[in-house]
């Protein structure tokens, strides 16, 4: 009796246990991949209070939209017009599915309609060829980061240029600044930069830093409420590594410089020696949320924390806007010419007398 | 649960009914120190609203080393670790894969409760375990991670079947202990800084007991004495977990391992 008593037992877990364990897996209708969209907004985006959003708004204009019947490019565009509310770039809607044919994921980033343009009017090879005497590659190696440092031509200027913000070694300004910290100005260009690591923005800043100040606060987002945020974490300036510079330093920025990028401008901005000059920045800060999941196989991404300047205010939205404003034409960059970088340079030796 | 599994299972329970009418002449074997190695299949059905809503499935393969001690007295001492790596799949996208991995580490002391039966032993007593089950989609795009390191309850029920047959069920109640679960919104920024050291979390828990979380651990042993000194073993284990703390998670783990023991 004992045995044929354990044996149901095992028979009944090895039958059913999904459904004793797990319970109903979750329908993939239209619907329910709105449903769940919206409500995982709803309880963890981080910038609904920081941007003043009404998402219960956008509830309100898509759900009626959406029914048994809609189809999956009508979901894609409704889901698409719900995140470019948001415009911010850390959200993004992605349907993995063309690469089962060898196509590219469908992507949409949010607040992002400009960035063919933006990437346009900025060309690194042009910075390379006509204006550096020469220049270095430093990375670490990942195919995507083009950054690189020298010195400009017949001027006594350093230059250095980052696409991102993710190096591993947080020593890595040290070298560069044996290089060209002797010059008596650095331009640090940060144009179409695309973020990464606060931590190595942090650890760049460092070598710039006049002290200690605080300069931002993070809170994540811990509840369903849309104002349940964590305690500030404090995050303060100061100097790291073994090489420094406190000579003038001029950023250069456009729409594209993001994320950790801006994180680096808050350190830098509070500087008295650094002066951006270009376009506002993205205004896109927080770090994103994990990679989230669909029925229907689609995956987003969102932004799960505020950051806060030491007054309370936030840049979210805004972004950084530049002490001098100036940007290039794609016609610009066709004739040879970088009118951003020209002006960095023209500002250093009218304000500094530096050539 | 696969076919082979079930069947070992059935084999097992058959072999235990033929051998009942001779249970009362086999009496009970208890060697003084018990090393075992085995190796095995590992099938779970996992949820967790912190890494995605869908329902995932998938199996694995994993091993274990454990030590039993028995006392004059019959009082066992033992001490377990495992370790299985899996995929899990959802039916929803085949892009939706997610590596999973799982540690545990037991350690029990379960107290003799005298039979009249001599060829069944039950023994009861607490221990203490942890359980780490991690999960990780494209490297760190998403993560989420059950860490519970806790006190429990255990008894171990073993029976004589044969001069060479003998069967074993424990079952081991965790009631209070760390509770290690992802922060609300899946990261923050201790992780981010630390994404390195991940394994810092998951040992960065609250103390909870059963209000918070419920688990139990079963395993059915059957060994088969071939040598003198070694013993042929085949186990089915049952590990569920569930907690709503943060996000509601729910794993159930079937494994079958085969192994070795060494007695001596």
């Amino acid at each position: 009796m004992k045995q044929l008593i354990l044996l149901s037992i095992i028979l009944l877990l090895s039958v059913s246990c999904e459904k004793i364990f797990l319970g109903k897996d979750q329908v993939n209708d239209p619907e329910n991949n709105f449903e769940l969209f919206w409500k995982d907004f709803d309880e963890h985006y981080g910038l609904f209070q920081a941007r003043g959003f009404n998402w219960d708004s956008i509830y309100s204009v898509y759900r009626p939209q959406v029914t048994q019947n809609t189809t999956d490019t009508e979901l894609w565009d409704i889901m698409k017009e719900m995140i470019t509310y948001l415009d911010d770039s850390h959200v993004f809607l992605a349907d993995p599915t063309p690469l089962n044919t060898g196509q590219p994921v469908k992507l949409f980033v949010s607040g992002s309609e400009q960035n063919n343009q933006t990437e346009a009017e900025f060309s690194a090879d042009l910075v390379q060829n006509s204006y550096l005497e020469s220049s270095t590659h430093f990375s670490d190696d990942a195919e995507s980061q083009v950054y690189f440092y020298g010195k400009l031509a017949n001027k006594n200027i350093g230059y250095m240029y980052m696409n991102g913000m993710e190096i591993s070694n947080n020593d890595f300004m040290d070298p560069i600044l044996e290089a060209i910290g002797q010059h008596d100005a650095l331009i640090i260009d940060l144009r179409n930069n695309h973020g990464g690591s606060d931590l190595t923005a942090a650890a760049m800043a460092g070598r710039f830093a006049d002290g200690q100040h605080l300069i931002y606060t993070v809170q994540e987002r811990n509840g369903p409420e849309q104002s349940d945020f964590s305690e500030k974490i404090e995050y303060y300036s100061g100097k790291s590594g073994n090489q420094h510079f406190d000579k003038p330093v001029i950023v250069l920025t456009d729409q594209i410089t993001v994320s950790a990028a801006e994180v680096l401008l808050l350190h830098l901005n509070s500087f008295p020696n650094v002066t951006q000059i270009g376009d506002t920045t993205a205004g896109d800060f927080s770090d994103t949320g994990m990679r989230r999941f669909l029925p229907n196989g689609w995956q987003y991404q969102y932004s799960i924390f505020m950051f806060l300047l030491p007054d309370g205010s936030s840049l979210d939205g805004i972004g950084h806007v530049p002490d001098v404003y100036i940007k290039n034409t794609i016609a610009d960059i066709s004739n040879g010419t970088d009118k951003v970088l020209e002006h960095g340079i023209q500002y250093l030796f009218d304000t500094y007398g530096i050539e | 649960m696969n076919r082979t599994h079930l069947w070992v299972l059935i084999l097992g329970s058959l072999l235990s009914s033929k051998t009942v009418e001779a249970q009362e002449k086999n009496e009970l074997k208890l060697p003084k120190n018990r090393l075992q190695l085995s190796v095995g299949y590992d099938h779970a059905y996992f949820k967790d609203y912190n890494l995605s809503p869908l329902n995932y499935k998938g199996p694995g393969y994993g091993i274990d080393f454990g030590y039993q001690g028995n006392t004059r007295k019959k009082h066992l001492w033992k001490v377990d670790f495992h370790h299985s790596s899996s995929t899990l799949k959802t039916p929803a996208s085949t892009r939706f894969d997610v590596d999973r991995d799982v540690f545990r580490f037991q350690l029990g002391y379960t107290h003799s409760v005298p039979l009249k039966n001599t060829s069944s032993h039950l023994r009861v007593g607490a221990g203490y375990r942890t359980y780490i089950d991690f999960q990780d989609f494209l490297e760190l795009n998403a993560i989420s991670y059950f860490g519970l390191h806790a006190f429990e309850l255990q008894a171990d029920y073993t029976h004589q079947i044969s001069q060479k047959h003998q069967i074993e069920t424990s079952i081991g109640i965790p009631f209070y202990g760390l509770l290690a679960r992802p922060p609300y919104s899946g990261w923050d920024k201790h992780m981010i800084e630390n994404a390195d050291n991940l394994v810092l979390n998951f040992f960065r828990g609250s103390w909870k007991s059963l209000n918070t979380f419920q688990a139990v651990n079963w395993s059915v042993d059957y060994r088969f004495q071939f040598a003198k000194h070694w013993e042929l073993n085949v186990a089915y284990q049952l590990h569920h977990y569930r907690t709503s703390f943060r996000d509601k998670a729910v794993i159930a783990s079937n494994q079958l391992q085969l192994g070795i023991n060494f007695t001596f």
